[in-house]
């Protein structure tokens, strides 16, 4: 081959400029690499909200890409709106109107109907929210958004259905009585909030007697109610179409006066009756549960409440950097896993309602060998004191907000959970301006804010320590 | 997702209503035999990157159940690079170490200077610098798996870092160190603890796939392994697990995101490319222990215990290896037919007037070496473990004469194709199972697999029913309810 020819051949075989240039090298660390700054802003919530002729708000992002739609309708109605004697009827009401037949369909025709969909529909209550979701394909959404209408505003409550509920609600609360872990549970929100709060108060072999149709008919009738209802869509659909369709289902639902819940003042965050207590339970593991209330604020821009999202994260983010993983996984082998809640609910002070309802738990839990349990609480609560006593140093804080900024492009990667998030907003009463000063706030927490917020919202000292374990290897 | 793919590909079988899931991944493989796949998502925020090794507990050779799972852990200790403030310090003193460390097990203590070199090693060790450096770059969701047949790693990786998965990931296949080897053994100790010795029945069903299985059979031990063998462990048992089974030849990786394929290739070939196909050979062939025997009947027939949680059976019939067709996808669909709120488990078991049931499920397991079909049932109320397997012995004999109908079918068939539209939703998701289809014989068995499926008729259940499902063959696990004093 000539040399000219073989120059020709090369140049036609060539792939494009840019996989012609000298491979790159690889640098020596990854510290070395530099990259173009992340991108990533929460999409623009403009044009995503609907509102039907009730005023109920609907959030609808489509993306055609799969032909799957996501539905759900969130009630703020829960565990919280129970009245005394009633603990558990928010989740049994959820649970039974999905299985107990709504509208014409008896139970077993309402699922045979929504099995042939290939749909799936679920509904469930927690503290301050009840949700029904329809999943379907979207040939499907038409019936199933029938369906999903019949369960909200019909249900049937069958009383077979309700009767083999309540029997596997008793077989339920004895494997409770079983596990160290649920064990653990009520025993520390007892002494967190106190055994009169509703916070700690469980589903009982008592409050399981008291459900029949007619107490989960007047739950029903007295909570699922439009006003502060949000309907979020997602999926293979077009917006102006659906939220025609939807007005027809949803529109007519009508709204009635609600009872305003009382008001009173912010809770503090020691546990009602602090200390430590043990319970003798055989195994292998220790479970731990270090903690008090969680704490309240009148705004989300509370800058205290920024401080304390960066100072959880210091102390047990989902990175490998966190005070508490660091310590006893890392460097003592403890644990496998510690696991930190902090509730950072937002009440408005005009509905701040009575006694420590309004708060939720910061709570650090972790399993340990029952002969490490007393090791390891005592240095959960030595970086608990820790956090209140020094400034927590720069390049800390700068992992921590990075670990949680990073969790950001999640919160809003794809359709379902863009439309989750803003219906989510207005559900909460959390401002969609959250989203766009997010980054900017979380930059501007310092480490005094942090040691201020420590010293306010952490209270080493009034904390309840309950140990689940085997009190001979301890 | 972009909708690409190759038409034939995309249609079910005509009884199905609608089309399979459009999937159609770019795939290239190094010259070293490492494997890529790439899945373009534009505008995705962040890249669900997983790696996978052909290779997990079952390989785990005797004497030494858990090695795999632990060469995972260990796998986060970092590198030459990473996880050290001075590697030229530190390489010594580890060489000291490990000697110290095989002689205190050998000798079953401690022997002398072991702390002190552990001290010293402590002050030049970094542990947790791995994970810190992606959490830095705002990375997330830095995990792995060891299943029995393959041990998957995965991270979500911003866009715009995407080259900083590459570097971490192919430096600590190319010179990995095993650090922090006593502290890790502790922690996979505590996880053992948390995920089976402290749930109520978990210890019995470790027992049960052991007697299930047979002695010595690989898959007769949990990917956790045994505590006694997981403790005597060596860092060079470590070292000669990765040499055999972490061969680029072994390796597939999927990323799932707004990358292009080109692009990951560039970075493929510059990072994983210095990979040496030949240099991992030296710790010998990797067995896949494909040379196991088969399972034609269950090593025990019948296991009895009681523990603080509900009484309960597992009913188990050996049936075959995974394959995207013929039995295996009969059985899944059969499987399906069980499930559900309109399944007949539900129906026969756990609501109606003969109910037993609190709940029942039906699975087929299978995996690369053997197969079972396995139906969990958990008691009602005042219900004792003895009700439980004539009860399932009725409905399977009404199986067995009554044909499945068309709508029954149909309802099944709709399920597993709008479940496998959903599996395609999130990108974390798809990765893994694209990762673990492709590492143990291509991903096309995704696709192939719903084909299948949707082609399966009443005579395939019947003869699968026939064929699988007989009382001879079956292994029962049977669990009754002790209250908390605990087993």
């Amino acid at each position: 081959m000539s040399r000219l020819l073989a120059l020709a051949v090369l140049a036609a075989a060539a792939p494009p400029f840019a996989e012609c240039l000298p491979a790159q090298a690889i640098p020596e660390r990854p510290e070395e690499l530099r990259f173009a700054p992340s991108t990533f802003e929460p999409p623009p919530v403009d044009g995503l909200r609907f509102e039907l002729r009730n005023g109920l708000p609907v959030y609808v992002v489509p993306d055609r890409s799969l032909p799957l739609m996501d539905v759900v309708v969130a009630l703020p109605v829960g565990d919280r709106n129970e009245g005394p004697g009633e603990d558990g009827l928010a989740s049994m009401t959820a649970a039974m109107a999905r299985r107990g037949g709504a509208g014409d369909l008896g139970p077993e025709q309402l699922d045979d109907e929504i099995d042939a969909l290939g749909a799936r529909i679920q509904a469930s209550s927690s503290w301050g929210r009840t949700v029904l979701v329809l999943d379907s394909g979207s040939e499907s959404l038409d019936r199933g958004l029938e369906l999903l209408a019949a369960i909200l505003f019909e249900p049937r409550f069958d009383e077979e259905r309700l009767e083999q509920a309540k029997e596997n609600l008793r077989v339920s609360l004895l494997a409770e009585a079983d596990d160290p872990r649920a064990v653990l549970d009520r025993e520390w929100l007892r002494l967190v909030h106190g055994p009169d709060s509703k916070r700690s108060r469980r589903l009982t072999e008592a409050s399981v007697a008291a459900f029949d149709p007619g107490v989960l008919v007047r739950f029903h009738r007295r909570h699922w109610r439009p006003e502060g209802a949000v309907i979020a869509v997602s999926g293979d659909v077009d917006a102006d179409e659906l939220v025609a369709r939807l007005d027809e289902l949803f529109g007519g639902w009508k709204a009635s006066e609600r009872q305003a819940t009382g008001g009173g003042a912010l809770p503090a965050v020691a546990a009602a009756t602090p200390g430590w207590r043990a319970i003798d339970r055989a195994g292998p593991q220790a479970a731990i549960a270090i903690g008090h209330r969680g704490a309240v604020f009148e705004s989300w821009d509370d800058p205290d409440r920024w401080a304390l999202m960066l100072l959880t994260e210091i102390l047990d983010g989902p990175g490998a950097v966190s005070r508490l993983r660091s310590r006893l996984q890392l460097e003592e082998g403890l644990t496998y896993r510690v696991l930190t809640w902090f509730d950072l609910d937002v009440v408005p002070a005009a509905s701040v309602s009575a006694g420590s309802q309004g708060g939720g738990e910061f709570r650090v839990f972790l399993e340990t060998a029952p002969e490490s349990a007393a090791t390891a609480a005592a240095a959960v609560l030595e970086e608990l004191r820790r956090l209140r006593q020094e400034d927590v140093p720069g390049t800390e804080i700068a992992t921590a907000r990075q670990s949680l900024l990073a969790r950001l492009p999640l919160l809003f990667d794809r359709a379902e959970t863009v439309a989750g998030r803003y219906a989510e907003d207005e559900l909460l009463g959390r401002p969609h301006e959250y989203w766009a000063v997010y980054r900017e706030r979380l930059l501007a927490v310092t480490a005094a804010d942090i040691l201020r917020a420590a010293q306010r919202f952490i209270d080493p000292e009034g904390v309840a320590v309950v140990v689940v374990g085997d009190a001979a290897s301890r | 997702m972009k909708p690409v793919g190759a038409p034939a590909l995309l249609l079910v079988a005509a009884t199905a209503a609608a089309a399979a899931p459009p999937l159609e991944p770019a795939r290239f493989t190094l010259d070293n035999g490492m494997t890529f796949l790439v899945v373009e998502r534009p505008g995705r925020p962040l890249v669900a990157a997983v790696w996978v090794v052909r290779g997990g507990s079952a390989s785990d050779p005797p004497g030494r159940r858990g090695l795999a799972h632990v060469v995972e852990h260990l796998l986060y200790a970092g590198s030459r690079t990473i996880g050290t403030r001075d590697w030229e310090k530190e390489a010594p003193l580890l060489r000291r170490w490990e000697r110290l460390y095989e002689q205190s097990v050998r000798r079953g203590a401690t022997v002398s200077g072991l702390d002190r070199v552990e001290r010293r090693l402590n002050a030049v060790q970094r542990p947790g610098a791995y994970s810190s450096i992606y959490t830095r770059a705002a990375a997330l969701g830095i995990d792995a798996v060891t299943r029995h047949d393959s041990t998957a790693f995965q991270t979500l990786v911003p866009k715009e870092k995407l080259e900083l998965w590459f570097w971490m990931e192919s430096d600590r296949l190319l010179e990995p160190v095993f650090r922090g080897f006593r502290r890790e053994l502790a922690v996979v100790e505590q996880e053992r603890r948390q995920r089976i010795d402290s749930t109520p029945a978990g210890t019995w069903f470790e027992l049960f796939d052991a007697a299930y299985w047979g002695a010595g059979h690989p898959y007769a031990h949990s990917p956790g392994g045994e505590r006694l063998e997981v403790a005597r462990l060596l860092p060079a048992d470590a070292r000669s697990h990765f040499e055999t089974h972490y061969r680029p030849d072994r390796l597939v990786a999927v990323l799932v995101g707004d990358l292009s394929p080109e692009r990951a290739r560039d970075l493929a070939k510059r990072y994983f490319g210095r990979l040496d196909r030949a240099g991992r050979a030296r710790g010998g062939e990797a067995g896949d222990a494909a040379g196991a025997e088969k399972v034609a009947k269950p090593a025990l027939e019948s296991l009895e215990g009681s523990c603080a949680c509900r009484s309960q059976v597992e009913i188990r019939y050996p049936t075959v290896p995974f394959e995207a067709g013929g039995d295996p996808v009969a059985l899944d669909v059969l499987a399906g037919l069980l499930n559900s709120r309109s399944g007949r488990l539900y129906r026969d078991l756990v609501v109606g007037e003969g109910r037993v049931a609190f709940a029942a499920s039906a699975e087929h397991v299978s995996r690369s070496l053997g197969g079972y079909f396995a139906v969990r049932i958990e008691a009602g109320e005042g219900v004792g473990p003895e009700e439980l397997i004539p009860a399932w012995d009725r409905l399977l004999g009404r199986l067995r004469t009554g044909r499945a109908g068309d709508a029954e079918l149909e309802r099944v068939r709709r399920q597993l194709l709008t479940d496998s539209w959903r599996q395609l939703e999130q990108d974390a998701g798809l990765a893994q199972r694209l990762a673990a289809a492709e590492a143990l014989g291509g991903w096309r068995q995704l696709t192939e697999w719903l084909d299948a499926a949707a082609a399966v008729s009443a005579d395939d259940l019947e003869r699968v029913i026939d064929r699988w499902l007989r009382p001879v063959d079956r292994a029962v696990l049977s669990l009754t309810r002790t209250g908390n004093a605990g087993p």
